[in-house]
């Protein structure tokens, strides 16, 4: 009795175990697992659009803030005189302008002017030929004498030089009306001048760009700071997503859009849910380096090669506040693909 | 430490338990500042397994009929630490 029921025992865990090892295989391909994963988030570092002076500081470090805060002050001091020199500037050019208009109009009243004195030498010299006309015919008959038509000629010829003057008058005068073109372009050089200053006044308060959280903020207020230098960063905490590194023969059973739960170690009773969003397409090999155009190979040979790891990037759904950090180590699990159905083939 | 260790052994207990939850439990268990792989910790407890197991067949007289004792435990350590890491990823 007792042998056979051995027997039965004996088989039975080899056939079982035979089994479990096949449903533990399949249960690994269904869900690929990474314990090579962080949470990240974007960081940009803050810094000055306009170099100066750090008068204040409003925000501290690992502080959380909000859209548009202030995080800090740079001296707007030489700014704003900058904006007052400018607004000096362009009201220097507005008077210009307007005194080039009136030039314009004096030069306009003058060339009328000139072109009446045509029309007056014009009355004239008509008068004059009408005068040489009428005489002439009375000469023949002896009304006259010859020194009075002489002089009728004379004030005829000169009235016509008179006429001829009026007229290069009245064109030199219409040629020396200006244009307000160059003093109008000033104007707008002073405007644009005024707009930028404006702008660097402005800059000299720095906002933040969106929701986040301070870090490596070390310095107190008087630094000064460059264009660009960075000050300080900034974590997106509204992007958090978790990096987990998958062996490269674990990508075909992943897909995006497949969802994930994400264990983060700070507290790994907490599942996070999650969607892949994106699968790394390389890594840099060290394998592959270059110098100098040649290329370096390692020269001991390796029987066993380890398995590259791949970035899988996953997008986290409403993950709890307090266990969000930059770097925090965590697990992914796959859970397989989602209701939209893009996901890959699974067991 | 204390805390810790004490967490440890509750997560060993709770290895037990996990085919009760829908998403099963974490892959990784901190013990001691360290995260081991939650295979591991199963492994070690499917040896334990075949040891009671074991001590149970030699009470009942059944040792001495099995064939190949040792690859029989060795299969029994085996399964046994599969069933508690498929309770624990809560496939069953």
């Amino acid at each position: 009795m007792r042998a056979v029921l051995g027997k039965i025992i004996g088989y039975g865990v080899f056939i079982g175990t035979a089994v479990l090892i096949y449903l533990a295989w399949s249960a690994g391909q269904a869900s690929p697992r990474s314990d090579v994963a962080e949470i990240e988030a974007p960081v940009i570092q803050i810094s000055s659009n306009v170099p100066g002076r750090i008068i204040s500081i409003a925000v501290s470090n690992n502080q959380a803030v909000k859209k548009g805060d202030m995080l800090f002050q740079i001296d707007p001091e030489p700014y704003r005189l900058r904006l007052e020199q400018a607004q000096a500037e362009l009201a220097a050019a507005q008077s210009e302008l307007a005194q080039g208009e009136r030039n314009i109009a004096t030069e306009q009243s003058n060339a009328d002017v000139a072109q009446k004195q045509i029309e007056r030498a014009q009355f004239n010299a008509d008068l004059a030929r009408q005068t040489l006309e009428r005489l002439e015919p009375l000469l023949g008959r002896g009304f006259v004498t010859a020194q009075q038509v002489d002089q009728a000629r004379t004030a005829y010829n000169d009235a016509l030089v008179s006429l001829d003057q009026a007229l290069q008058q009245s064109q030199g005068a219409s040629q020396v009306i200006g244009t307000l073109d160059t003093r109008s372009a000033q104007v707008d050089v002073a405007t644009a001048t005024v707009a930028l200053a404006q702008r660097d006044l402005d800059n000299t308060t720095i906002r933040a760009p969106f929701d986040g959280i301070i870090s490596g903020l070390t310095m107190p207020a008087g630094e000064y700071v460059i264009t660009g230098q960075s000050v300080f960063a900034m974590i997106d905490t509204s992007h958090w997503e978790a990096v987990a590194f998958f062996r490269e023969t674990e990508l075909p059973n992943l897909a995006v859009g497949d969802s994930v739960d994400v264990f983060v170690m700070a507290n790994s009773r907490v599942a996070v849910p999650g969607t892949i969003s994106a699968i790394g397409w390389g890594v840099r090999s060290t394998d592959g380096a270059t110098i100098l155009g040649l290329p370096i190979i390692a020269n001991s040979l390796n029987w066993v090669k380890v398995a590259k790891r791949f970035p899988v990037y996953v997008e986290l759904h409403e993950p709890p506040v307090d266990l969000m950090r930059v770097g925090a180590s965590a697990v992914v699990v796959v859970r397989g693909e989602t209701e939209a159905g893009n996901g890959g083939d699974q067991h | 430490m204390t805390r810790s260790s004490r967490y440890g052994a509750a997560t060993l207990v709770t290895a037990l338990l996990a085919g009760c939850s829908a998403t099963g439990g974490p892959p990784s268990v901190p013990i001691f500042g360290s995260f081991f792989p939650a295979w591991v910790i199963c492994a070690i407890g499917g040896i334990f397994v075949a040891v009671i197991v074991r001590a149970l067949l030699i009470a009942l007289h059944i040792d001495e009929h099995l064939p190949a004792p040792p690859l029989v435990y060795l299969c029994l350590a085996i399964s046994g630490g599969i069933v508690l890491w498929l309770a624990w990823s809560g496939v069953v």
